[in-house]
């Protein structure tokens, strides 16, 4: 599906990204901090989900998705860490609670720059003893 | 031993293996995994091979048990090619004496490792075609990336002593 940039997103907009609890997508360091790893900022098509802070709430992004944490970032800081390969669109699909498809591939050193760039929403990190992961039961 | 076995590895003679599984691996779900008899790829680990490889193969086992979405964005379950190359990683990597990385699952099915040591940061992504993408970052911050599809094995011998001795 052709994507179109957004030009309405500006470098201000505050946008969430979810963070899966389970091994190692976010690592403990021994001061107890979680930190997320880079691999959260990388999709399989090139169209990395985020949502409009304006647009949601923390709670409306993390229903459902019980021991996740969320992150967020400023569209600016996404333009700067990708360049210009990248597009802020609009998900016309799936549009409800401000989702928005950053579109363009995010490099290894992108990913890094991403991670570098977010931080935890306060108070949404995950948990720490989340809920069973989906895994395949053991045979 | 038994837990060479049950990942699928050869093994040599070693003394008793650590079982301590940091952070989010002491699950109780994800550490039955480790039980499982389910890796079929097999590696080389005779001789000294460190004990970081053991853990990071847990890890790998581990990860192969997840499912389609599990991260909440239609992230797909381990794909074999990825599977298998990270061993062939590990098994490359067997003697080098590093910290345990984070063995982390990605969106498209792949995996990348990721390890801390002396200010400085190594990840290595091991895609599905036999390729892998890196990056490194200094203790400055300063980030450096590329990649890799040939002579896999000493790039990342050269990473690695990128990390632990450079």
């Amino acid at each position: 599906m052709e994507r179109e940039d957004d030009p309405n997103i500006s470098g201000d907009v505050i946008l969430f990204r979810r963070i899966p609890p389970w091994p190692d997508r976010v690592t403990w360091d021994e001061n107890g901090q979680p930190n997320f790893s880079s691999f959260n900022f990388k999709d399989k098509n090139n169209e990395l989900s985020v949502h409009l802070a304006s647009e949601t709430t923390p709670d409306e992004v993390l229903k459902g998705h019980d021991g996740f944490g969320l992150v967020q970032i400023t569209a600016q800081q996404v333009r700067e860490a990708c360049g210009t390969g990248i597009k802020l669109c609009r998900c016309r699909e799936d549009p409800a609670m401000g989702h928005v498809l950053i579109c363009g591939r995010i490099s290894s050193g992108t990913a890094k720059r991403l991670q570098r760039a977010a931080k935890w929403v306060e108070g949404r990190w995950p948990a720490r003893n989340p809920p069973d992961p989906p895994v395949v039961p053991a045979e | 031993m038994n837990q060479l076995l049950e990942l699928g590895l050869t093994h040599s003679p070693r003394p008793t293996w650590s079982v301590d599984i940091p952070g989010c691996y002491e699950h109780p779900q994800v550490q039955s995994l480790y039980s499982s008899a389910t890796l079929a790829d097999t590696i080389d680990l005779s001789g000294d091979t460190a004990s970081w490889v053991i853990e990071a193969a847990k890890k790998l086992e581990a990860l192969g048990r997840f499912q389609t979405g599990w991260d909440s964005y239609g992230g797909l379950s381990l794909r074999s090619g990825a599977k298998h190359l990270t061993l062939q990683v590990l098994g490359w990597l067997r003697k080098e004496e590093l910290p345990i990385p984070a063995v982390v699952l990605g969106s498209a099915g792949t995996v990348q490792l990721e390890w801390r040591a002396k200010g400085k940061e190594l990840e290595v992504e091991i895609r599905d075609n036999d390729t892998i993408e890196y990056v490194k970052v200094s203790p400055a911050g300063e980030i450096e990336e590329g990649e890799a599809a040939s002579d896999l094995s000493r790039k990342l011998r050269d990473l690695t002593d990128w990390l632990c001795h450079s």
